[in-house]
């Protein structure tokens, strides 16, 4: 038993789990690395999986996989998975149960504190939904913090005087914008907006149809929707290049043998991406987010330069032009 | 690699000086303890000796010069003093023998026992070993003999043991009835050097009576001495004195003619030094008497006589009207005379004492003698017992390759060297023994310090190898990022090529009729060799990723297992192939036990099970 305390990001795609040690956050290891995805199944001999495992079969078995069960917090339904059935509590408690398990793992004892982050614009019930879950992990909850509000911690915001924060959060496949207002040593989420379905995975999917279109300029009778592996190939690929466009001006894509024909024909793919086509590809996408920092600013009754600080989370903001953006809309 | 390997001979290039040093200091502690006690036991017993002998020495100088200053109260009472004090160093040496007798004889015995009880158990101790180690062996060839299925050989091997059994137990009886015999022996020894002892103590009890009864004659001879003769001579000399002064004064008158005024007045003051003439004549008398008495005045006393004889004639030639001045030089030579034997009394009595001292300085040449002889002895037997002991303790340490001669060779030579040693320095042994024991435990504490280091650097190595573990396995899993796409590629290449090699047309179709095409014939072998390069270009990229420890996993026909493939797709098929991997689109890599890419497959299902999902998302 030790009085250490868990910090969990139950995230919807990922989860992670970290422990402050000498009064710095570590984050820990869990069996799929730094990141566990938030998905849970049975597998083919009615084992239950978490994480990488349950997604690999989500495609053969989405009946008895389930993802993205936080979007399903707090709602009274009954999740069928194979022969069994799961509130969205429990699902979620598989879930914490196992970071809880791999963090013990790594530390060597018994870890039974936790505190859990949650969006900031979860309902009550939502909530009293997650502290369920970690109690049927056999965590003992000691605070539910908002999401936002862990974010500016991290960034040693309290450090700071009176202000109002503006944390943008951009992830693999949602989209928060909170407004956080400091008093003293309180931090409290003024308003907070967003999109539930917006994230990296939108991007990639934008750059996935142009490599497509660009295949078609020189192949116009093939379509490499109806070959599921040259899909396959060309999703990654997209991935790659969303990264690789984040620090290089350009992006050289080169699939060989990507496609075979009828004849036994092989088909290539070799196109160049610039950075300034894949923003022009996302560029609504961004605008759209653009909105929700005005909806969270109208919510909190403030004016754009009465922010002090903004700050960016999530992976896809490492995408520049989300920087300058909000850069150029926020006026700081 | 080189590095650790390095490292570890820096740490042994450290460490076995360091041991090495130890093992000298060890070495000179030893040394320098058993000088510094057999120091401490020499000095023990000559100190409180030469102590006595210096103390005898200054006080037969005190007599001496007593003596020759004939200050004979002094002398008296220094004699007294000095009889004291030797009376009391004879007590309390006589003391020391028997308390050393006692203490000898309270320790021996428990400490022979002791002994005895601690070889037996080693011996013992040794036997188990011994068993242990045979046990083990047996065991060992029981599995081995199990192993060939060879009954007679095993039977042999059994004899041998069954006989190398009996001979470690006949080999334990003998050595036991040897031990005992040996404790007897010591025993005896024992007994023999507490009667030498006991005679030792008995002599010393005699000279110290003798020596009593000599002093006790000096003193008497010198109180004889020093109260009767001094006090008559005093007075004698006084009378003498008295009567020169009234002869003098007698002559004096005579010579004014005082005395032949009145004739009857002369006569009557002859008659008064008459008188007192004849009084000193009785003193002498009884004052000769007293002397021819006492042996030691007997000289004295004969010069006493003479000067009584001369007296008589003194008062004849008084009688005879002789001149006052002859009777005063012969008081004279009388009193020079007695002057003369007194000196010569005291004379006698200083070579008395002179005679008692040479005794004394005799007896204590022995004790000094004796303290020498036993110092040396008992640095000898110790010595010898340090030999013994560490001989001893080398076959204990040599234990660890049991051999049974060798012990038994062993055993008799440490047996042969304790009874060398005898009883009286087993206490001795065990002390030295104990300090062993100490060094022992010291220096098994150093090694234990030494492993611990020992530890510490190959856990250090171990961590280091675990690093350098992860670092390769880090290093293996970037090389193998870099090279699976490209295996990936040559799969498609592979799968291209051998769809064209088999699409490509053979004949050649004219009207109704088909005829072999030799240059399309010719074409497809060509493609077949180049697709079987392209192969072993494949091939050997997978002998590469190998070497990284990076395996490919086998998907197509086996089970789906989420472990280690990722289904990217799923196809109707029958019910027997129902969750059975039916296609790999990527090959998928493990590296070590964990997965390095999952295998991208699809997997079968059937209706039946199909059905199922439906409804769900």
């Amino acid at each position: 038993m030790s009085d250490k305390i868990l910090g969990i990001d139950l995230g919807t795609t990922n989860s992670a789990v970290a422990v402050t040690q000498d009064g710095k956050p570590v984050l820990l290891q869990t069996k799929d690395g730094p990141l566990l995805p938030s998905v849970f199944g049975y597998g083919p001999d009615d084992q239950p999986l978490v994480g990488r495992e349950a997604l690999n079969q989500l495609v053969v078995y989405p009946e008895r996989t389930q993802r993205s069960v936080k979007r399903l917090m707090g709602r009274d339904e009954a999740l069928e998975l194979g022969a069994a059935t799961h509130s969205p509590e429990e699902v979620s408690s598989f879930i914490l149960g196992a970071l809880k398990k791999q963090a013990e793992a790594e530390l060597g004892e018994e870890l039974t504190r936790a505190v859990i982050t949650v969006p900031a614009y979860f309902s009550d019930e939502q909530r009293r939904a997650t502290i369920r879950a970690g109690e049927l992990a056999g965590l003992e909850v000691e605070r539910l913090l908002n999401e936002p509000t862990a974010a500016a911690l991290a960034y040693g915001v309290d450090r700071c005087e009176d202000q109002f924060l503006l944390v943008f959060d951009l992830g693999g496949g949602t989209f928060d914008v909170s407004i956080i207002e400091k008093v003293g040593d309180v931090l409290e989420v003024r308003a907070s907006a967003g999109d539930n379905e917006l994230g990296g995975d939108d991007f990639d999917e934008r750059l996935l149809g142009h490599l497509i279109e660009r295949f078609q300029e020189k192949h116009p009778d093939l379509d490499p929707k109806d070959h599921p592996k040259a899909l396959s190939r060309l999703r990654q690929a997209a991935e790659r290049a969303k990264i690789g466009l984040s620090s290089e001006v350009t992006f050289r894509v080169t699939e060989e043998f990507l496609i075979e024909g009828e004849d036994g024909e092989a088909f290539h793919l070799d196109v160049e991406i610039d950075r300034a086509t894949f923003v022009g590809l996302i560029d609504d996408l961004l605008r759209g987010t653009l909105r929700a920092i005005d909806d969270a600013l109208q919510q909190a009754d403030l004016e754009p330069c009465e922010l002090s600080e903004v700050l960016l989370v999530g992976g896809s903001t490492r995408i520049p032009r989300v920087w300058e953006l909000v850069e150029e809309h926020i006026g700081i | 690699m080189g590095l650790f390997q390095k490292k570890q001979e820096e740490s042994a290039s450290i460490v076995s000086p360091l041991m090495h040093e130890v093992r000298q200091l060890r070495h000179e502690l030893q040394e320098l303890q058993g000088e510094f006690q057999q120091g401490q036991r020499a000095l023990a017993r000559t100190d409180a000796i030469d102590g006595l002998g210096q103390r005898l020495d200054r006080r037969l100088d005190q007599v001496q010069s007593a003596a020759e200053a004939r200050q004979r109260p002094e002398l008296e009472d220094s004699i007294e003093r000095f009889r004291g004090d030797v009376q009391k160093r004879l007590d309390s040496l006589s003391q020391a023998l028997l308390t050393l007798r006692e203490s000898r004889s309270a320790q021996s015995g428990p400490s022979v026992g002791e002994l005895m009880k601690q070889l037996e158990s080693r011996e013992s101790e040794r036997g188990s070993l011994l068993r242990g180690e045979l046990t083990a062996l047996r065991n060992w060839i029981d599995e081995r003999l199990g192993q060939n299925a060879d009954p007679s050989a095993k039977a042999k091997v059994e004899g041998h043991f069954q006989r190398l059994f009996e001979q470690l137990e006949r080999s334990s009886k003998d050595l036991g009835a040897q031990l005992s015999a040996q404790n007897n022996s010591l025993a005896e020894s024992f007994e023999k050097s507490t009667r030498v002892l006991d005679e030792r103590i008995g002599e010393t009890h005699r000279q110290t009576s003798s020596l009593e009864e000599s002093v006790a004659e000096l003193e008497k001879k010198l109180l004889a001495t020093t109260t009767d003769l001094p006090a008559g001579l005093t007075r004698l000399e006084e009378r003498l004195e008295s009567q020169l002064e009234a002869l003098s004064g007698l002559r004096g008158e005579l010579a004014e003619g005082a005395l032949s005024r009145d004739p009857a007045e002369v006569s009557s003051k002859l008659q008064g030094i008459e008188s007192q003439q004849r009084e000193i004549a009785t003193t002498l008398t009884r004052l000769c008497t007293g002397l021819s008495e006492n042996d030691a005045s007997a000289s004295l006393g004969q010069g006493l006589e003479d000067l009584k004889k001369q007296w008589s004639e003194l008062q004849a030639a008084v009688a005879r009207g002789e001149t006052l001045e002859a009777l005063g030089e012969r008081l004279e030579r009388l009193f020079e005379a007695e002057r003369t034997a007194r000196s010569e009394e005291v004379q006698a009595a200083q070579a008395d004492i002179e005679a008692l001292r040479r005794g004394l300085e005799e007896q204590l040449g022995e004790l000094h003698t004796f303290g020498k002889d036993e110092a040396e002895s008992a640095s000898t037997r110790t010595e010898s017992l340090q030999s013994s002991i560490k001989s001893l303790q080398e076959k204990l340490d040599g234990l660890e390759a049991p051999d049974l001669t060798e012990i038994h060779r062993g055993l008799e030579a440490i047996r042969s060297e304790v009874e060398h040693a005898g009883k009286s320095r087993l206490k001795e042994a065990m002390s030295l023994q104990s300090e062993h024991e100490k060094t022992r435990r010291e220096v098994s504490s150093i090694k234990a310090d030494l492993l611990g280091h020992f530890d510490q650097v190959a856990k250090r190595n171990a961590d280091a190898a675990t690093a350098a573990k992860a670092a390769r396995q880090e290093e293996s899993e970037r090389i193998a990022g870099i090279l699976l796409p490209f295996g990936d590629v040559l799969d498609e290449v592979v799968r291209s090529a051998l769809r064209l090699a088999a699409d490509a047309p053979t004949e050649e179709r004219r009207g109704l009729f088909r005829r072999k095409d030799p240059q399309a014939a010719e074409h497809r072998r060509r493609l077949g060799s180049w697709v079987e390069g392209v192969r072993l270009v494949r091939a050997r990229l997978e002998k590469i990723l190998a070497e990284l420890s990076v395996e490919p996993i086998v998907a197509t026909g086996s089970a789906f297992d989420p472990n280690r493939h990722v289904a990217v797709g799923s196809a109707m098929v029958d019910g027997s192939l129902d969750g059975e991997v039916i296609e790999e689109r990527q090959r998928g890599y493990t590296i070590g036990d964990r997965v390095l890419r999952y295998a991208e497959v699809v997997v079968g299902r059937s209706g039946q099970a199909s059905a199922s999902k439906s409804g769900v998302d």
